[in-house]
């Protein structure tokens, strides 16, 4: 799939934003959080995840009807999300309205606003997860990993230990889903054959191309990224996201400004990771060109 | 005119007209709305297509719209190709015509050179050049496919050139040689699916696995240039098997015909004939000598016969003394095309099983041409297409006329289930008029052009023994070019072979690129200046194109044409008509739109340069112009007395068909019917119409020809013989020494093969180099067209398996392609479903930069290519010193597909295919995007 | 609604016989110019007389060298590619603005171009690349089976088939209702063994198609066996004339 940088944008950072809203949820549910903080991050995770969401807005061909997304929230995970993010956003506006007014919070909100920010993070996921036609995303790994990269940012910025388990999560979650992408199209059940109406196993290759020029299918979904580069990217991406946050919260544990050292560089990981999830990933109409 | 019917929701009206992307031109429907078309789909009840369309005639929009399209007449400013030109008004742009051409006719009418390209109205065009009275006409046949129009003609009174197709309807074998997409198209692939349908079995015989060949139940690979070695091997299996139609060939065909086979006669090879010139047979049963049309006759296919001017055989005897002999044995001729012993021997098998075990027989009764009666339709449900596969080969007219000796002797010409012609064909090649060339000064030609000659008096030489025709048409190099040698004609020109020229008029030929062979060369020709003078070589050049092609760029004055649904034209029976075997028809076009630019029709154009020429036939004798335009000449002109150019229509009430006098309400009924004018045969005529009394006299009804012309099939043709026996000419008529050897050898009476290449030249270039058309491309135009040039944008030589590997080669990679006249460097593509000793091209993809209204940096002007530059239009000397144009040796036919080359990968590839030409600069710009 | 309805009364579909394609994009250019004519609604083409054009199409044709394994023969096909209009149709499901839609009458799947944003997720959800991004109008495009057409009544009954069918030169294409056995495709697709694209994908697709039929082997070599041989043409003459007394 094309690695667009608009949506990568978008899910690294409405899932920070959202992983983090999903953090202090759970730090007010359990009063672990001072008001201070949970305003200033919830402002925090605000930002991110509306940046992220204007990002993605901005990938619309035709955003003049963006609003009709909010529709079809029976059968479309885009349509869930885009709803679910709105109630997301509007309950932490709610919860820090009340903690400005009151200047205390109600803890029972925070279980709620951990869950809403979980399950935004989970409909972003499954818009990616629900695709028969793209293997390597269409299995709970997607959701899973998109959740612990989400909840691993907010968890590096507002707690110690808890923050090292997400990231142990997180990096295990990486490795396999990158041994699942390895393993190729669902278990070589579609193939050029299949795609055409053969059998699986049929030696089939294409001779005159049907449009000399790329098109928008070609463009969208057929992207090929050498093996040595994505090799690289992975080490860099595994290191960033993973390796480096682990460490420095080991060496320097509690240290405010080493968090945001480590957020940067574990952003900057996850962003590869995402490139990665989107180059790497192979989508059944890539058959009919190869 | 109004054929305005209120339709879809998408237009106003509805206007029915004819396609021209190609050949076959379908019958379509023009939605209009606000004066713009906006929607083109087939007519359902056209008889040629039937309502399907292809890709070309569905994206008509863009061949009318096109960015490219000439907007003014213009004047050239820059030199001679570079592309500068002023605008003029039609006024000055006629003027100067006039002013060029005028003194010429006076004078020398030889020094205009008038040829036209692929344009659907040769009989007016040719009518033109006779009235200007130059020798030097022709259209763009010679270099397409005159090798089966005449071999056709010649053989069968008809060819597989749009004058007949397989019986779709009914065959159960088709054989398709050589045919990528035809002329004609869309009938060929309705037919195809009609095969399917029935589940009939289609052989393709081509080098190359695509298209039509790839849905063949069997493909046979065969080597480019042997497949006249296959096909009459295939002759030597039948005959040896017994396999043949006897009957066919005692009652149709000139297999019984006799022979003079005295060395020494001076009637050496001719056919025994009575006092009046009538063939005689020698009659199975009493033995004697009858005429071979007499009613009662049952000729001898075997008897010889001896008098006192010397011994006889028969056509028969000839032949299979010829092809029993074991060099066409198909273990020997195997190796040589490429192919399985087996393979041949059971293609054979089918040929024979089907013919005679799956014979059809429709009950009808008929009478034949020796007045018998006969109580049915035989049919030998084996057909056969032969396209340029075949024509494009300099053995091609030999080659064509072995696959007519295939089919005719298992009887399955106009037979139920075989080919069928399309009428008006047959026509015996006797019926055709002869070459015409004795011009003089201010006065028109003494006949029509071309046509097809019995013999060497015949030939088109001068009292001096000079050619006649500057493209060496009709001279010994060339005996039989029915069509001219369009290809020769820049050259010549530039030559001043055999003569000096003055103006050198083109229309509708893209010859300064893809239908030039070696293309750069070419170019070189048509700018080069005398050194003393200065002036050109070739002085003046007048072009009409409707589009800034790359040719337009190397004249000096260029008369805009309309496009396709803004003019009339006239698709007649008097040129190469539509039709199908049941039924004939012809056509028209109408403007179903005005232009928008200052353009006009060239026909018209070319009826006021006749005014203004004061040319015959074109002005009264007030000097006044006697065609307001071309449908005013379309209703009025009359060829013979009662039949012009349209055949429908006719009369003062519309109702005559055929002949008729000229009605003045003629095109607006063509309108009304849809743009087509379609009649059926009679039941009775529809099969075996050369010898079927019932056709014949309905086909002079329809005026076709003014007498019967009943015939036989020429197996052995006659004017080869007298050819190869050249005494007792004229001196100005008789060949030269050099030529000799190559008449006596190619000029066998009976089908023959032989390699187009001598082994030597094999071992340095041992890989056929060919193209095919792109179903979806017309030649070079189909790359204005906005949608067709995303489907074919470049084109990369494909190379067959053992070819890639041999060379390492890999995806992405280029390679250099040598042939003995210069090299390429293309991108390359593996194709495994290929002959192995073959690489091919789509054609004519590749463009010159700056032309078409492409921008500069286009794939099709830097990726794509032509193989054109590769292709020389001469053969390497002889030990005489004289090349030879590479043709056919008897019709002239331009052999493409003889090329010759070798390959080699490039390491370091430009990414941009060479040779590269200067960027040529455009009076249109770049076209833009068609906003919404 | 992005619901997938259950379409209990017609199933219409387009049939493709892969046996009689000769890939000549005749279909390509009849669906985008009969998609494109004489409505607002048009597919674009950028760069349209320069480098690198683009366009939208809603079928496109491919070719393809398949290795027989039977014959041992590499063999050309071509393959028309547009949308299958499937039964579950993921691409409807995930729209998010209720643009895709399946119709319940007749199964027909559908862009509501009004209420597309041109997020292009259905165009990633669909296995077979039939749905594409217009780039001028910013919605997403796919093939309509002609439904401007198949019930157009100022259009006369003939022509009232998806003008890819219509205009097909070899008649590879053929349209009709899968719900009804009785139906040219339908009886077709049970007589050749019609199959479905991807059926892993789980998307039911409605259009079949009709793969290359298995190309005979050279036919036996029997010609051989039962008649005799003549080695010369004595011989050969010698039938002839026997033959010619019998006739
Ligand atoms: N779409 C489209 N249609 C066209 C045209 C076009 O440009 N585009 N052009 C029109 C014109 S002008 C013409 S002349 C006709 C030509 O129509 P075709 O005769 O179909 O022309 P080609 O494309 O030259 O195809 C020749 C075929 O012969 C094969 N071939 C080459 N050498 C040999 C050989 O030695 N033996 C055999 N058996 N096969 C061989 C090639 O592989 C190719 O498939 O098409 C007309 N129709
Ligand atoms: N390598 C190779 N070369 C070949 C062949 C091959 O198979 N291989 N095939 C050969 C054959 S068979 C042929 S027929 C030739 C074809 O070669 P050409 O006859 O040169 O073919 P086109 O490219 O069609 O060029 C015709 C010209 O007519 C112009 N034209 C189009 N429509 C109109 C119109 O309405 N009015 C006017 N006045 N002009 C118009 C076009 O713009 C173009 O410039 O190519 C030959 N060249
Ligand atoms: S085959 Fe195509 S280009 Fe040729 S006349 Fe028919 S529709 Fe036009
Ligand atoms: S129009 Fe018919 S034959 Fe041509 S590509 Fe399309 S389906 Fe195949
Ligand atoms: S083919 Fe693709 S676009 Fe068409 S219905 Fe099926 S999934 Fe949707
Ligand atoms: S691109 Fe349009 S039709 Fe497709 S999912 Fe998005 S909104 Fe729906
Ligand atoms: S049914 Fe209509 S929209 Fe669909 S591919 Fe055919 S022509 Fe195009
Ligand atoms: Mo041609």
């Amino acid at each position: 799939m094309h690695p667009a940088p608009s949506i990568i944008l978008f899910t690294v950072l409405s899932g920070f934003g959202f992983g983090l809203l999903s953090i202090i949820g759970l730090l007010q549910f359990f009063s672990q959080i001072s008001i201070f903080d949970l305003i200033a991050f919830s402002v925090l995770g605000i930002i991110f995840s509306t940046v992220g969401l204007v990002s993605s807005f901005f990938h619309l061909a035709n955003k003049k009807n963006a609003i009709k997304s909010l529709s079809q929230w029976q059968t479309s995970w885009l349509s869930r999300e885009a709803i679910s993010s709105i109630f997301c956003l509007l309950l932490v506006c709610g919860n820090i309205g009340w903690v400005f007014l009151q200047n205390m919070y109600i803890k029972e909100l925070g279980i709620v606003l951990f869950f809403l920010a979980l399950f935004t993070i989970f409909t972003t996921s499954m818009i990616y997860a629900q695709l028969k036609t793209v293997p390597s995303w269409n299995n709970i790994l997607t959701p899973s990993l998109f959740i612990f990269a989400a909840l691993a940012g907010g968890a590096i910025l507002l707690t110690n230990n808890a923050s090292l388990v997400i990231l142990l999560v997180f990096g295990t979650l990486q490795i396999l889903f990158w041994y699942i992408t390895d393993q190729g199209f669902n278990d070589k059940k579609t193939s050029i054959g299949t795609a055409l109406g053969f059998d699986a196993n049929e030696e089939i290759r294409p001779f005159d191309a049907a449009h000399t020029n790329r098109n928008y299918l070609l463009n969208e979904m057929v992207y090929k990224v050498g093996r040595k580069h994505s090799i690289k990217l992975r080490y860099i991406s595994f290191f960033m996201a993973f390796v480096f946050p682990m460490s420095l919260i080991l060496i320097f544990p509690g240290e405010f400004g080493v968090s945001i050292l480590v957020i940067f560089l574990h952003l900057i990981g996850v962003y590869f990771s995402r490139w990665l999830f989107f180059a790497e990933a192979k989508h059944s109409v890539s058959f009919y060109y190869e | 005119m109004s054929a305005e019917i209120n339709s879809t929701k998408n237009s106003e009206r509805v206007s029915k007209t004819t396609c021209y992307m190609c050949a076959c031109r379908c019958g379509i429907d023009v939605h209009i709305k606000d004066n713009e078309v906006v929607h083109i789909e087939g007519n359902r009840d056209h008889p040629v297509n039937k309502g399907v369309l292809c890709a070309k005639g569905a994206s008509g929009i863009f061949q009318h719209k096109a960015a490219s399209r000439l907007k003014k007449p213009l004047r050239r400013v820059g030199e001679r190709g570079e592309g500068k030109f002023e605008e003029i008004s039609w006024d000055e742009a006629l003027a100067l015509a006039v002013k060029w051409l005028s003194p010429i006719r006076k004078k020398s009418p030889e020094k205009l050179v008038f040829y036209t390209g692929r344009d659907q109205s040769q009989s007016f065009t040719g009518w033109w050049a006779q009235k200007f009275g130059t020798p030097n006409y022709a259209a763009h046949g010679g270099f397409c496919s005159v090798n089966m129009a005449a071999a056709g003609i010649y053989t069968i009174g008809g060819s597989f050139w749009e004058f007949g197709s397989p019986d779709w309807e009914k065959t159960k074998l088709l054989l398709l040689f050589g045919v990528a997409e035809d002329h004609d198209s869309n009938p060929i692939k309705r037919g195809l699916g009609k095969l399917k349908d029935r589940s009939a079995k289609i052989v393709a015989i081509n080098p190359v696995r695509t298209g039509y060949n790839s849905i063949a139940d069997e493909w046979v690979g065969i080597r480019p240039g042997t497949d006249g070695l296959l096909v009459l091997s295939l002759v030597h299996i039948l005959l040896k098997r017994k396999k043949i139609d006897l009957e066919y060939l005692q009652s149709f065909t000139n297999a019984p015909f006799l022979v003079n086979i005295s060395s020494t006669d001076i009637n050496k090879g001719l056919f025994l004939r009575d006092k009046n010139g009538v063939p005689l047979v020698v009659d199975h049963f009493s033995g004697e000598l009858k005429r071979f049309s007499d009613k009662g006759v049952k000729p001898s296919l075997t008897k010889s016969h001896f008098n006192q001017t010397g011994s006889f055989k028969t056509v028969f005897s000839l032949l299979t003394e010829k092809y029993l002999d074991d060099a066409y044995s198909p273990k020997l001729i195997a190796p040589l095309c490429g192919l399985k012993e087996e393979q041949i021997l059971s293609l054979a098998e089918e040929i024979a099983s089907t013919a005679f075990n799956k014979a059809i027989h429709i009950d009808q009764d008929w009478v034949d041409f020796r007045g018998e009666k006969r109580s049915g339709f035989i049919g030998r449900p084996v057909s056969f297409h032969a396209m340029r596969g075949i024509s494009a080969h300099s053995n091609g007219f030999q080659t064509c006329r072995a696959i007519h000796l295939l089919q005719i002797i298992i009887g399955s010409v106009d037979v139920p289930g075989g080919f069928r012609f399309k009428p008006p064909y047959p026509k015996p090649f006797g019926a055709h008029p002869k070459p015409h060339f004795k011009f003089s000064p201010d006065s028109e030609l003494d006949g029509p052009h071309l046509g097809y000659i019995g013999g060497p008096e015949d030939l088109a030489y001068d009292e001096s023994g000079k050619p006649a025709r500057i493209d060496k048409g009709f001279t010994w190099e060339n005996p039989m070019s029915s069509h001219g040698l369009m290809h020769t004609v820049i050259a010549n020109c530039h030559a001043g072979d055999p003569y000096k020229i003055d103006t050198l008029f083109l229309y509708m030929a893209n010859m300064a690129w893809n239908s030039s062979m070696n293309t750069e060369e070419t170019m070189k020709k048509l700018t080069e200046k005398d050194s003393k003078t200065g002036e050109y070589k070739i002085p003046k050049i007048i072009y009409s194109d409707s589009y800034y092609s790359e040719t337009v760029a190397f004249a000096d004055l260029i008369l805009p044409d309309t496009t396709y649904l803004e003019r009339y034209d006239c698709i007649s029976l008097l040129d190469r008509p539509i039709g199908e075997p049941d039924q004939v028809s012809d056509a028209i076009r109408w403007p179903v739109v005005k232009p928008d630019r200052d353009v006009r029709s060239f026909q018209d154009v070319l009826l006021q340069l006749g005014a203004l020429l004061e040319l015959p036939g074109m002005v009264d004798d007030d000097k006044k112009p006697l065609f307001k335009d071309y449908s005013d000449y379309m209703q009025k002109h009359q060829r013979r007395p009662g039949i012009g150019p349209l055949a429908g229509y006719r009369g003062d009430n519309n109702l005559e068909s055929g002949r008729g006098d000229s009605s003045p309400n003629q095109i607006e009924k063509y309108v009304k019917n849809g743009g087509f004018w379609s009649e059926k045969i009679p039941e009775n005529a529809q099969y075996y119409k050369p010898w079927n009394e019932a056709y014949q006299k309905w086909a002079v009804k329809k005026g076709f020809f003014d007498k019967e012309e009943p015939f036989v099939f020429q197996i052995y043709l006659e004017p080869l013989a007298k050819l190869q026996n050249h005494q007792g000419l004229p001196s100005n008529l008789k060949p030269q020494k050099h030529l000799h050897e190559r008449i006596l050898e190619k000029m066998d009476p009976l089908p023959i093969w032989w390699p187009n290449h001598d082994q030597e030249k094999l071992e340095q270039y041992p890989i056929h180099a060919i193209t095919q058309r792109p179903a979806a491309m017309y030649h070079s135009w189909g790359s204005q067209n906005v949608w067709l040039r995303q489907i074919h944008g470049s084109n990369k030589l494909f190379l067959s398996e053992s070819l890639w590997k041999a060379n390492k080669f890999e995806v992405g990679d280029w390679a250099r392609l040598t042939s003995e006249n210069s090299s390429i460097v293309v991108p390359v593509a593996l194709m495994k479903g290929q002959n192995e000793n073959t690489v091919w091209t789509w054609n004519a993809i590749g463009k010159r930069r700056g032309s078409w209204a492409l921008d500069e940096n286009v794939e099709e002007a830097n990726e794509g290519f032509i193989i054109n530059h590769l292709i020389s239009d001469l053969l390497p000397k002889k030990e005489n010193g004289y090349r030879y144009s590479n043709s056919d040796p008897i019709t002239g036919q331009a052999a493409w597909y003889d090329l010759l080359v070798k390959i080699e990968k490039v390491k370091n590839p430009g990414k941009v295919s060479l040779p590269q030409f200067p960027v040529l600069s455009s009076p249109l710009g770049v076209g833009v995007d068609k906003k919404k | 609604m992005t619901k997938l309805p259950k379409c209990e009364d017609k199933k219409l579909g387009l049939l493709i016989d892969l046996d009689t394609c000769v890939g000549c994009h005749g279909c390509v250019v009849s669906c985008k110019e009969w998609n494109s004519s004489g409505s607002e609604k048009q597919l674009s083409d950028i760069n349209s007389h320069k480098r690198d054009p683009i366009g939208t199409f809603l079928n496109r044709v491919h070719s393809y060298e398949r290795e027989n394994t039977n014959t041992n023969e590499t063999e050309t096909f071509y393959f028309p590619r547009s949308c299958l209009h499937c039964e579950d149709a993921p691409c409807v499901t995930v729209c998010p603005t209720g643009a895709s839609y399946k119709r319940e009458e007749d199964g027909i799947v559908l862009v509501n171009e009004d209420d597309c944003m041109g997020c292009g997720l259905c165009a990633w959800a669909c296995p077979y690349g039939a749905r594409e991004l217009d780039l001028v109008s910013g919605v997403m495009k796919k093939c309509t089976l002609c439904v401007d057409r198949i019930y157009n009544e100022e259009i006369t009954p003939e022509d009232r088939v998806p003008v890819c069918v219509k205009s097909c030169p070899t008649g590879a294409r053929a349209f009709g209702d899968f719900n009804d056995p009785n139906s040219d495709v339908s009886k077709k697709v049970k007589e050749r063994g019609g199959v479905d694209l991807m059926p892993e994908m789980q998307t039911k697709p409605v259009n079949k198609y009709l793969l290359p039929r298995i190309k005979s082997k050279n036919s036996q070599v029997s010609l051989s066996k039962g008649a005799e041989e003549e080695t010369d043409s004595t011989g050969l003459l010698g039938w002839v004339d026997r033959a010619l007394s019998k006739l």
